[in-house]
């Protein structure tokens, strides 16, 4: 099982508390009436789906119920770091420091 | 035992179920397995800036961080998340309580919804009481300092579980999932008892 940093509850804790919840850092466009429909269909539906570290959502559902950003290895599956929304994403620096 | 407590059982009981009384009366463990009596339960969603206020208006310290649980009299508070408390009292004062944070309203904007009879209150007491929890619960319970509590999962089920004390555990279920809960509590403590009886073997 996979063992989950929760940045709220400063613990690291079972997988089966928590729930994925997509990709990370995708700003909800201020007023999408002035959106074309290709960008309406960017922002709802295009995701990076990288090979490698993917920021992404998640939330501690069954414990402080807060969501919160990871940076995972969609290869290795390794977390690499976890923080409390609204932080801005880790550098490549760090995430660097991080991965070694 | 309260009418709603009855009244989940005897519908238990007609469907057949394990949790049923007759089946509950057949099964003796080593843990003390029985239902708390019903409380007054709120759920308190606030600003963690104006939990002092809070805290007056309940009457008792509502713990900050998470984890945190606090009792001193009929009242008690259990820390959820950053901003989320349960909040408990005896029943009989449920419409003062409901009364005195909708005066509270005015000065610090919160959300209080009782929950009440949303979920029932389990008394799980034995020096097995960790061992019983671990055939169920993905998270490691040592770590869960005495006094204070958490919300988890049993068997997949959402639960919340307050540590009274290394032998003493409470847990919370909601009503719906109680027949499976109750049922996997029982079936556990039998284990219990077969463990001890091939131990001796
Ligand atoms: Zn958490």
């Amino acid at each position: 099982m996979l063992m989950i940093h929760c940045p709220h509850c400063e613990e690291t804790l079972p997988e089966l508390e928590f729930a994925y919840a997509g990709e990370a850092h995708i700003d909800r466009p201020v007023k999408p009436s002035d959106l074309s429909d290709e960008e309406w269909r960017d922002f709802l539906f295009i995701r990076s789906n990288p090979r490698g570290q993917h920021f992404e959502r998640w939330r501690h559902v069954h414990g402080c119920a807060r969501f919160f950003n990871a940076v995972r290895d969609t290869v290795s599956d390794q977390f690499l770091t976890t923080y409390k929304s609204g932080l801005p994403r880790p550098t490549e620096d760090e995430l660097k420091e991080l991965a070694r | 035992m309260t009418q709603t407590i009855s009244n989940t059982l005897n519908m238990m009981t007609k469907i057949g179920h394990p949790a049923g009384s007759q089946a509950i009366a057949d099964m003796k463990g080593p843990v003390d397995i029985a239902f708390n009596e019903t409380c007054a339960r709120f759920n308190l969603r606030i600003d963690p800036a104006n939990l002092a206020k809070a805290s007056k208006t309940f009457g008792l310290d509502i713990p900050a961080s998470i984890h945190g649980y606090a009792k001193d009299g009929g009242r008690s508070a259990l820390c959820l998340g950053p901003d989320d408390w349960n909040i408990y009292g005896d029943e009989a004062d449920k419409d003062a309580i409901a009364k005195a944070f909708a005066d509270l309203y005015a000065d610090a904007a919160h959300s209080l919804s009782d929950i009440s009879d949303r979920q029932l209150s389990i008394s799980l007491k034995g020096a097995q009481v960790a061992d019983l929890l671990a055939m169920a619960c993905p998270r490691d319970l040592s770590q869960l300092a005495v006094g204070s509590g958490t919300r988890t999962l049993f068997d997949s089920v959402e639960v919340l579980l307050i540590k009274h004390s290394d032998e003493h555990f409470e847990m919370e279920v909601w009503r719906s999932f109680l027949p499976h809960v109750w049922a996997m509590l029982q079936l556990g403590n039998q284990e219990l008892v077969i463990d001890e009886v091939l131990n001796k073997a």
